[in-house]
């Protein structure tokens, strides 16, 4: 049965491919500029080539680089930002005070913080990692902040009658009972942080990373190294915004019960 | 007299969706449906009546056999087939009045005051006058289905399927709504197919109730009630028949009774 | 069995979610500007105290005042910040234009047709991981330098983010509703456009700002690398590369300002007018 589903994509897939390799080829332009399919995967083998130069090779070491960035950033990201997130749901007044900060600040798209942390910072992984982790933040203060004060107090109070105090609260209650919201923001994390990151890259033109390597493949005009990277971005991408949160999901909520996998 | 609706050696099969294996819903069923009578389709919960149903509707169609309406056999579904639906389907972009109205708008047989003069009509007829420029979020389980109800019936078809309408209403709200649609079935003198798993429901609505076997259904047993009406629910004749039908329910006393044809 | 301490300031147990609430006590009330103007207040101080390097952090005040003389277009040219706004919203409409239709449409036939969804998902589904910024190098080269180079990602990122709440929302239209227009005798042009576009309405709303938000996004990014002259997100860049501060202030906050409104304003008076007044309205998603 399963085969079935997947023969039509497939059929798609390959009749897409095909027809872009037979446009590209018979249409004339110069196929540096306007790769087929072809040219590509014989990029991407090419750069995953190991030289005498460079023993390990140069496309696994921008990967390398943009998913070491990211991970820095959304660990930081995940620390700071369900911790805010956490504070702001659990006392009234510090929500009143800072959730319009933080309404505020979620529709100002994070490429804008590039130039400051240029200044700050200069080019490099350091603003990089920053500007990531500020836009993976966000989503994350305001999912945990809303798990948070989604929790019944019912279970708190019972809880509180065996005499467990603000620590134990927040350990066995409240941390389990907010996680499906921290999961979902863990997702939506995922996603800005990947893109600012990309943005990043570009921005502040560090010497390595999947940014990096497409926005330099300008300067030789190498289209087809824009699609590799193009393509890695799309590989990881989908690892860590579905398959590492879905893993995550499969072991936590979905095992809970408090999310329905389809 | 040519019977209205004639089911001929009816079966339907599909495949679920979750397994793959081809499940029979209904293994053979065959009757007629008498002009102005009201037709009561009784059985368990998951026999397949509302299956039945929908092919009458014309909303599926048979694996095997025919459905024919005066003699030809019907091809999807049409205007002089009515049909209300168990769930509340309202469409909360347009006011009752609007609800009401749709029907007409599809079939522009009349012009816009018109069309509005009668949807008012209706609205009165089942006791919503007042409500016509309401949405329909603010109506309760029962008022949405005497929208139903008028929505039907605003386009004046001869007959008038009904998949367990009351189901999901409390008992209070039920009996009025049966006494109403009881009252509106006298005064237009239509056809009407109501399915139905509650054993009192069919005895004091129906003429004919027509009982059907769980998965793979089969008709097991066809009953003429002749009670006056308006019918008491506590007499001893009523509960009679009740009895009966609750045999057949519990799987004891039934008869594979099968309608000859004249 | 000690007694039960029910708390009489809740400020233990999560605050009160927004339906329950409405009971907000003076102190929660003022909170938020207090915090507000002491952070400014500290900021103001320490810069203009010299704690910290004004050329790092300019002095609220500055900022401000750079803001006002930037407005009127006193800054000089290259801070004209009326020009830049108008340049960027300028673009900004137009691929959120371009990019709606176009995701609109796809959306309904992709929502319309399970064979087109089918085939169509999974290819979808790989491209979305890719930020639509990620593009920008190749449309550089393809387009040119310039504004079409950014209206095209604009537009991309528009329709990659809408496409799929779109395609959601059609095909979570109920059959029922359907089927029961078909009774009256529904053609397909009745069905698609006075029931199950309707039908659709929340979800197409919701893609509708989100798209906003993900055609900004991308308008900003773009900016600052792909060869425009003017828009908020050059003036924010090329300020830094003079190292000129306050102007970079000044631009984040004109862009700040810039997103909120646009977050609040358009959508507000459309959603009173139609998911509100039929009962659908539902809470913001991040």
């Amino acid at each position: 049965m399963t085969w079935q589903r997947f023969a039509l994509p497939t059929a798609a897939l390959v009749l897409l491919f095909a027809a872009w390799e037979a446009l590209f080829r018979a249409s004339g332009f110069n196929l540096e500029l306007f790769p087929p399919p072809s040219r590509i995967v014989a990029t991407i083998f090419r750069l995953l080539e190991p030289t005498e130069a460079r023993p390990v090779p140069i496309l696994l070491i921008h990967i390398g680089v943009s998913v070491g960035r990211l991970l820095a950033a959304m660990l930081i990201a995940l620390v700071v930002g369900v911790g805010i997130g956490l504070l702001m749901g659990m006392n009234r007044y510090v929500y009143a005070a800072f959730q319009p900060l933080v309404n505020a600040l979620i529709p100002i798209p994070a490429y804008a913080y590039i130039p400051i942390l240029l200044l700050w910072a200069g080019r490099g992984d350091l603003s990089i990692v920053i500007v990531t982790a500020i836009s993976a933040c966000l989503p994350l203060i305001y999912n945990t902040t809303a798990g948070v004060r989604g929790v019944e107090r019912g279970q708190i109070r019972a809880l509180r009658t065996f005499g467990a105090s603000r620590i134990d609260v927040m350990r066995l209650v409240l941390l389990p009972a907010t996680l499906t919201s921290i999961v979902a923001g863990l997702r939506l994390a995922f996603g800005q942080a990947w893109r600012t990151l990309v943005g990043a890259e570009f921005i502040a033109t560090p010497k390595a990373g999947l940014g990096y390597m497409i926005f330099n493949a300008r300067n030789l005009l190498q289209v087809e190294v824009m699609f590799v990277g193009l393509f890695a971005l799309g590989v990881f991408g989908f690892l860590f915004i579905y398959v590492l949160v879905g893993r995550l999901e499969d072991r936590t909520v979905v095992r809970w019960g408090m999310l329905s996998r389809q | 007299m040519t019977p209205k609706i004639r089911i001929a050696n009816l079966r339907k099969t599909f495949t679920d969706p979750e397994g793959g294996a081809e499940v029979e819903a209904i293994r053979e069923v065959m009757f007629d449906i008498e002009p102005g009578r009201f037709v009561i389709l009784f059985g368990p919960s998951g026999c397949g009546k509302s299956t039945l149903l929908n092919i009458i509707a014309g909303f599926e169609a048979p694996s095997a056999g025919e459905v024919l309406l005066e003699g030809k056999p019907i091809t999807g579904p049409g205007p002089e087939r009515g049909f209300v639906f168990q769930e509340f389907v309202m469409y909360p972009w347009r006011t009752v009045l609007g609800n009401v109205a749709i029907g007409l708008d599809v079939q522009k047989k009349l012009d816009k005051p018109a069309r509005d003069a009668r949807a008012r009509e209706l609205v009165k007829l089942v006791g919503l006058a007042g409500f016509e420029d309401r949405y329909t979020h603010v109506l309760s389980g029962g008022m949405k289905q005497r929208v139903a109800i008028a929505r039907a019936l605003a386009t004046d078809p001869e007959i008038l399927l009904m998949d367990e309408p009351f189901g999901a209403l409390d008992a209070q709200t039920r009996r009025s709504l049966q006494d109403d649609l009881l009252r509106i079935w006298q005064q237009m003198s239509k056809t009407i197919v109501f399915v139905t798993h509650s054993v009192q429901e069919a005895v004091l609505l129906g003429d004919r109730v027509i009982s059907l076997s769980p998965r793979p259904s089969t008709i097991n047993g066809v009953f003429d009630i002749d009670l006056k009406r308006p019918r008491d629910t506590t007499s001893r004749d009523f509960a009679e028949i009740e009895r009966k039908l609750m045999a057949l329910l519990a799987g004891t006393g039934g008869q594979r009774a099968t309608l000859v044809h004249d | 069995m000690p007694r039960s301490s029910a708390p009489k300031h809740s400020d233990d147990l999560p605050a009160e979610s927004g339906k329950k609430a409405g009971k907000k006590d003076t102190a929660e009330r003022l909170a938020p500007y207090v915090v507000f103007a002491a952070l400014l207040a500290a900021w103001e101080a320490a810069s203009r105290g010299g704690l910290v390097s004004p050329l790092i952090l300019p002095p609220p005040s500055l900022v401000l005042e750079t803001c006002l003389l930037g407005l009127v277009g006193k800054a000089g040219l290259a801070y004209h910040i009326g020009m830049h706004a108008m340049h960027s919203l300028v673009l900004l409409f137009a691929g959120f234009i371009a990019g709606s239709v176009l995701g609109i449409v796809g959306g309904i036939a992709l929502g319309l047709s399970p064979t087109l969804y089918r085939a169509i998902n999974p290819l979808l589904g790989f491209l979305m991981p890719i930020p639509a910024i990620a593009w920008a190098p190749v449309a550089m080269i393809w387009i040119g330098l310039g504004w079409p180079a950014v209206l095209a990602i604009v537009t991309y990122a528009c329709v990659a983010e809408m496409i799929f709440n779109i395609t959601a929302g059609i095909r979570a239209v109920p059959q029922r509703m359907v089927w029961q227009v078909q009774t009256f005798g529904a053609d397909r042009a009745f069905i698609i456009w006075r029931v199950i576009l309707p039908a659709a309405f929340p979800y197409i709303f919701s893609g509708l700002k989100l798209g906003l938000a993900a055609s900004w996004r991308a308008l900003i990014g773009a900016e600052m690398f792909a060869g425009v002259a003017r828009g908020l997100g050059v003036m924010l860049f090329q300020a830094q590369d003079f190292y000129a501060t306050d102007v970079v202030f000044s631009a984040l906050l004109i862009i700040a300002v810039v997103s909120l409104a646009l977050e609040q304003i358009g959508f507000a008076a459309i959603e009173k007018r139609t998911l509100e007044r039929w009962g659908l309205a539902r809470t913001a998603e991040v």
